[in-house]
């Protein structure tokens, strides 16, 4: 069990994926978690009140129930871990609610489009007045300043603007997006970081801080080295597909069975005349158009296919053994199934096995570190909308029944969706 | 805010580098230890910035170590060593990401209250410990892969080292973490591990979703990037848009006949027929400037995209604005991702292999520079 973050109280007013990726991540460390939601606009990614066929919204087993926004796959994916309550923040007097909590709260996290919050009166400024050492962080798509700060974007957009997609391609082919809107959990992962690190200077002198956080900025980074590379004297192609820039050969190979797959990176001519042998093809191991790195990068369209020659009516899993085992790297492309069937993300305690009350059994994304002197938390599953409420209402802030039942009838405080 | 921490960086990977370039932004002193004469392996990886391969002037070591310090040390000699174990005395975190064995053993000597971080493909134990990864194999295993590029070919990576950033982003927050545990106890023992299979099955997240709910895997998918004049674009009117959007769209495209058609009166049926209505727009977007496209629909509330290439992003008016980049000696390099109370911290230059030797031999370790440059001829340093 991990107690680090006990008396740590975050205000979670995030959406969608990466704000929710961030405050889940701190909630495995023990931190009290309030999701602040309206009935009016929940997350969306509650997907619709009433779906119809046409959704794209994931439900277990396919079918949406009674109170779908419970059960959305996607929601109860990165909302574990998290307390969830429901309050108009457009209302006079739900304001007056959310500022009650801020002033017991450390942590204000939102990834609003920028202007959003002024509106609501939830503003840096406004919420230091009311809480001065207050970490508020803010994750938007374009950051707090500058004129397109209201722009607005999913994780398949960052990929485009921050120009992931320009380096993401078939060999010489047109750029492409990851299809697994690829910024979005790196966000999420990177403001654990920026984050924790402002709790630890306020720990030390007191002080809070607003923190800017720009996706696409972040996105940026991640292509730091082609960003130099544009406005130097060599340009090399971007689009490489899964070629590697000094391994060669290394790519991608058919394998027996219905869209299986391997990957192979040769790293030296030892490992070339490894896999020549493996192959039974010990003639390439000498052949002058083969013999170095450079050489194999020059001619690797004809040894992908001498290796698809091999590899196309053999089991990927069986392959993977045999090529690691002679120290080859290899690995099978696991499909989703065997991701979470993976023995080495399972020896890892990667997967949780979750029993959400509603969505039933599955098995939960966790965090991607092993620490030795504590370990994360179980996952507690997604809860309900607005399940806490009472509990944060009457027994953290202390309405009575009379207040509580006034703001509930009067859909400051939400019940089920509107 | 985390100025009061030595970092000591071991590492010899995109992942490593760009871990403790994070840290170096949020204050922390960075000491990046090379070996002798040869340095980081990423001083010898493309881009360059001439024609001439030489070691300084691989770009993607100039953006991955800014903020820090290089010293040489050869840790696998003896008197390496013992320096090494004076480095650690006097550092809060080691980072390694080249699998070193001794390492364990020397901050349990030298110091005991020492994070120390490891970054790896698979993790230091289980079936795959052994196995030998890759940003590629990494990428497979951890089920990122399956789902990307086209149905009609092979699977494909997530492109330059985002994979490998990815893992220096997860080594970078599990260190903030772990200072938690070891400002508030002196337990010891401090190691954090990070690996490349575990990140980036953090990062895919459709597949696994799609997989256990819906009970069948997700596949590859064609494109849904539309070609305008000059590049590609995303219209973004499926998702995240406004209820009056798709009839601003309809009286921008010039087209109200389109604001009352039933395949796409909602988000959800644009989604549906997304196919259908970009076969209608296709010739329109041919015509645009991408960047033009994109702004007129961001500005009716849609989540439209450009593909922006690394020409394009130099040009930003939001990122030059905001004064994203840095410019160091006449070149714009991507500056830190974020703002904090709107300051946005920048880093010095890279370092030159062992450019700060004598500062940090001398006068932070208190060795004569005569014994340094004894060192130096004997190739330990």
């Amino acid at each position: 069990m991990s107690n680090l973050f006990d008396s740590l109280r975050i205000l979670d007013l995030t959406q969608v994926a990466a704000g929710p990726y961030t405050t889940m991540l701190i909630g495995y460390f023990g931190a009290e978690v309030i999701k602040i939601e309206s009935s009016s606009r929940m997350d969306i990614n509650r997907g619709p009140v009433k779906p119809s066929p046409a959704t794209h919204t994931v439900y277990p087993n396919n079918s949406p129930g009674t109170t779908p926004w419970n059960i959305a796959a996607h929601h109860i994916q990165r909302n574990v871990n998290k307390l969830c309550i429901t309050l108009d923040l457009s209302n006079k007097e739900g304001k007056e609610q959310i500022y009650e909590l801020i002033k017991i709260s450390d942590v204000f996290i939102e990834n609003f489009r920028a202007s959003v919050v002024d509106r609501l009166g939830l503003d840096y400024e406004s919420v230091k007045k009311i809480n001065p050492s207050i970490v508020y962080a803010k994750i938007s798509s374009q950051g707090n300043t500058g004129k397109e700060k209201n722009y607005g974007s999913l994780g398949s957009t960052l990929e485009q603007t921050g120009g992931l997609a320009s380096v993401t391609g078939y060999l010489n082919e047109k750029p492409l997006l990851t299809n697994e809107t690829f910024p979005d959990p790196m966000v999420g992962l990177f403001s654990v970081g920026i984050i924790l690190s402002a709790l630890r200077r306020r720990q030390m002198y007191g002080k809070g801080c607003f923190i800017d956080m720009s996706q696409r900025e972040l996105t940026v980074n991640l292509i730091g080295e082609h960003i130099l590379e544009s406005q130097s004297d060599v340009k090399t192609p971007k689009l490489l597909g899964n070629s590697h820039k000094i391994y060669a050969p290394q790519g991608v190979y058919k394998c027996k069975g219905d869209d299986d797959w391997i990957t192979i990176s040769i790293g030296n001519d030892n490992e070339w005349s490894i896999l020549c042998n493996i192959m039974n093809k010990t003639n390439l191991i000498d052949k002058n158009e083969y013999k170095s790195t450079f050489d194999r990068y020059k001619h690797q369209k004809e040894i992908d296919e001498i290796i698809t020659d091999w590899t196309s009516s053999r089991s990927k899993y069986k392959l993977m053994t045999l090529l690691q085992q002679a120290n080859i790297s290899a690995g099978v492309v696991a499909k989703g199934r065997e991701v979470i069937d993976d023995p080495q993300l399972n020896s890892l305690q990667f997967w949780d096995n979750v029993n959400h009350p509603n969505a039933g059994k599955y098995k939960q994304v966790t965090t991607p570190w092993v620490f030795s002197n504590f370990t994360r938390n179980n996952t507690s599953p997604a809860h309900n909308l607005g399940e806490d409420n009472q509990k944060i209402f009457q027994n953290i802030l202390g309405l009575d029944n009379n207040k509580y039942n006034y703001l509930l009838n009067n859909n400051v405080i939400g019940g089920d969706p509107l | 805010m985390l100025d009061d921490l030595r970092v000591i960086d071991l590492s010899n990977h995109v992942s490593g580098s760009y871990t403790s370039k994070l840290l170096a932004s949020l204050g922390a002193h960075v000491i990046k230890v090379e070996k002798p004469s040869i340095g980081d392996r990423s001083r010898n990886i493309g881009p360059f910035l001439f024609k001439s391969m030489y070691k300084e002037s691989s770009l993607l070591f100039r953006y991955l170590n800014t903020g820090k310090n290089s010293i040489t040390l050869d840790i696998h000699t003896i008197s390496g060593q013992k320096i090494f174990q004076d480095l650690i005395s006097i550092a809060d975190i080691v980072i390694d990401d080249t699998n070193n064995e001794l390492l364990e053993s020397h901050v349990k000597v030298s110091n005991p209250s020492m994070i120390l971080c490891s970054i790896s493909d698979f993790g230091k134990s289980g079936p795959y410990s052994e196995f030998k990864g890759g940003d590629l194999i990494n990428q497979g295993l951890s089920g990122l892969l399956q789902t990307m590029g086209l149905p009609s070919k092979e699977p494909l990576k997530v492109g330059g080292n985002a994979g490998e950033y990815a893992v220096g982003i997860s080594m970078f927050s599990g260190i903030v973490i772990s200072l938690f545990s070891r400002d508030s106890s002196s337990l010891g023992n401090n190691l954090v591990e990070t690996s490349g299979i575990q990140t980036l099955a953090l990062a895919q997240i459709h597949n696994s979703i799609n997989s256990q709910f819906r009970g069948q895997d997700n596949i590859r998918r064609e494109s849904s990037l539309l070609k305008a004049k000059n590049g590609w674009v995303s219209m973004g009117l499926a998702i995240g848009s406004r209820d009056d959007t798709w009839q601003n769209f309809c009286q921008i495209l010039e087209m109200p006949e389109l604001i009352n058609d039933e395949r796409f009166l909602s988000m959800e049926l644009r989604r549906k027929n997304e196919s259908e209505l970009n076969q209608i727009l296709k010739e329109w977007v041919l015509n645009q400037d991408k960047e033009e496209i994109y702004h007129k629909l961001q500005n009716i509330s849609t989540i439209a995209g450009y593909v922006a290439e690394p020409e394009d992003l130099l040009q930003s008016n939001q990122l030059l604005e905001r004064e994203y980049f840095n410019n160091q000696e006449g070149m714009l390099y991507p500056g830190i991702p974020f703002v904090i109370d709107d300051l946005r911290p920048t880093l010095d230059k890279a370092p030159l292999l062992g450019e700060n030797n004598i500062d940090i031999y001398c006068n932070l370790l208190g060795y004569k520079l005569s014994d340094v440059l004894l060192l130096h001829q004997s190739g330990v340093v």
